[in-house]
């Protein structure tokens, strides 16, 4: 009986939000059920009455033809890899001719690519080159301190570019974040790091976040959101650095000025004063939540296995799960606030998970309906 | 449910949805839109924006939050395209994915905690403040208890009625069957309808 209602509710509303029936015609279709049904259809016209916000016309016009444009600009995109494939990715073919070209004419191209910004001629190069660097160089520490120091290149460029009011491509905050945690994971794989290296690291993490924060601060809407997602990862990221120069300087609650004292500071506002550790706090970065649940630029898997968010929506925010998801991450290790660490005070409260009323899902994992 | 990459598993979903889908031939449209076919996107864009975006805005009481995420939404998916592979599922079920997530995502990193005032929020450019206050009582306090609801009632009832979206593709977005869906969104109306008619009552006190 109670099945057969909500078939019958199911095909009114069906009538009614679809195809524009009245409630009067739905319950002439099903005379028996009009006392239990009426009621339950009057509600659902009223709420489908509150549903009919339309986006503003000038708004609608001009994000269409942004998007367009963005089509027909992914599809160009698309069309020159085809043109390089040969079954390799472009950014390998760019390799193998920096590589060359070292060989032939020694390091003056690669050198002169080194101030490219993106959107620049010898950008690619100056990836490239990185990219041979990394593949050259041998053992952890060194590694890391390439990786921290290519990261530092990502937010000067990030401050090139605010300087010359130009929005920064995600592919920018992607590698930035990519390079910064693979940084972290090597640092916290390998207790055995010198202070400066580590040093160097936290001073990064303290600077891609002030960047950051002035950049959410006066971007345009378009990519706010995109830059606030960047943040989250940043402040994130400057959590798990300090975890790792709280452990090498031996002390359970990093003390002191962490981020001071180091030379290459990369602009930002009181960047050692902001990485100053005060209060301890239970503040969960989201570090679950964020790999599930945060656009990744890099990964372009938006699709997701649905959850039933009101079955275990704790469940989803567990930092334990954290840089399971990413494409490009190799999942931070450290914890973000594991017990006696403490958290950098900061200008702006981390953003924190909505209450209970908010759903957390899985950005990442397969769907059964669109797959990646 | 069991989904193949084979062509039969498009009458399959278009068997279970029970209607005729709103995208023809979606395996064809999957494809082109795989190619970034401009065409096939400006379809998809004219048929799914509106409503993605009335979802959206359910969530996102700010309205130009609402357009930048709505417009996001289609970007991701753009961005998102060479590695989809379609597998029975419509696409306008891939979009509303993107786009809960975006706004879970959102309300994640959201720092201002702003919200409009119902009014506001739910009012467009187009209805005026005189039209509103005739607009029918009963639809403001609807929206209201929404709001009351539990996280899967309203999931189901902001997609259903703000998304336009069939029952089928509304279990495929939340991952639950066609009937765990049409219980919720039985049990939401009845919820809806006791509170509407518990204010009834309050204000006939008043």
């Amino acid at each position: 009986m109670s099945e057969m209602i909500e078939d019958i509710l199911d095909e009114c509303i069906d009538r009614i939000v679809m195809h524009g029936d009245t409630v009067e015609e739905c319950l002439a279709r099903y005379p028996d059920w009009v006392e239990e049904l009426e009621p339950l259809l009057r509600a659902a016209t009223a709420t489908s009455e509150g549903y009919r916000d339309e986006p503003r016309a000038e708004f609608q016009r001009a994000a269409k033809s942004r998007f367009l444009n963005a089509v027909v600009a992914a599809r160009e995109q698309g069309g020159q890899r085809g043109r390089w494939h040969w079954g390799w990715g472009r950014g390998w073919v760019v390799t193998a001719v920096v590589v060359l070209a070292l060989l032939i004419m020694g390091c003056g191209t690669v050198g002169a690519s080194t101030n490219s910004l993106p959107g620049d001629l010898l950008y690619p190069v100056k990836r490239a080159a990185e990219n041979v660097q990394v593949f050259f160089t041998f053992g952890n520490e060194a590694k890391a301190n390439l990786y921290v120091k290519f990261a530092e290149r990502r937010v000067q460029e990030l401050l090139a570019l605010v300087a010359e009011q130009e929005e920064a491509p995600a592919a920018v905050l992607a590698r930035m974040d990519d390079q910064t945690r693979r940084a972290i994971q090597l640092a916290s794989e390998n207790g055995s790091f010198s202070p400066e290296v580590v040093e160097r690291l936290l001073t990064l993490t303290n600077s891609e976040r002030n960047v950051l924060r002035e950049m959410v601060e006066t971007a345009p809407a378009r990519v706010r959101l995109a830059l606030r997602e960047a943040l989250v990862r940043s402040e994130m990221a400057h959590r798990q650095a300090l975890v790792i120069w709280s452990k090498t300087q031996g002390h359970t609650g990093a003390e002191g000025d962490a981020g001071g004292g180091n030379g290459g500071q990369v602009g930002g506002p009181s960047a050692s004063g902001e990485a100053t550790p005060t209060a301890p706090s239970s503040v969960n970065v989201d570090g679950g939540g964020q790999d599930q649940g945060t656009p990744d630029f890099g990964s372009g898997a938006p699709d997701a296995s649905p959850k039933p968010q009101d079955e275990a929506p704790a469940g989803d925010i567990e930092p334990g799960t954290s840089g399971t998801g990413e494409a490009g991450h190799s999942g931070p290790v450290a914890s973000p606030s594991p017990s006696g660490q403490q958290e950098p005070s900061t200008d702006k409260p981390v953003p924190q998970p909505s209450p209970a009323s908010e759903q957390h899902e899985p950005e990442k994992s397969g769907s059964a309906g669109f797959m990646p | 449910m069991v989904y193949v990459d084979s062509f039969p598993a498009v009458y399959w979903h278009a068997a279970s949805v029970g209607k005729e889908s709103r995208l023809s031939d979606e395996e064809t449209l999957a494809q082109r839109l795989r190619g970034r076919d401009p065409e096939a996107w400006a379809k998809v864009y004219e048929e799914c924006f509106p409503r993605v975006y009335r979802y959206v805005a359910a969530r996102v009481r700010d309205r130009a939050d609402a357009e930048d995420l709505a417009e996001r939404v289609f970007l991701k998916a753009l961005e998102a395209c060479p590695s989809f592979k379609w597998k029975g599922a419509p696409i306008s079920a891939w979009l509303f994915q993107i786009a809960r997530n975006q706004i879970i995502d959102y309300r994640r990193t959201d720092k201002s905690g702003k919200s409009l005032p119902l009014d506001e929020a739910i009012v467009s450019d187009d209805v005026g403040p005189e039209a509103w206050a005739e607009r029918n009582w009963e639809v403001r306090r609807a929206i209201e208890a929404v709001g009351h609801l539990t996280p899967a009632q309203r999931d189901v009832i902001e997609l259903r009625f703000a998304g336009e979206l069939s029952t089928a593709e509304v279990a495929e977005i939340l991952g639950k069957t066609q009937g765990a869906v049409k219980v919720l969104q039985h049990s939401a109306l009845a919820a809806l309808r006791k509170k509407l008619g518990s204010r009834d009552g309050d204000e006939r006190d008043d």
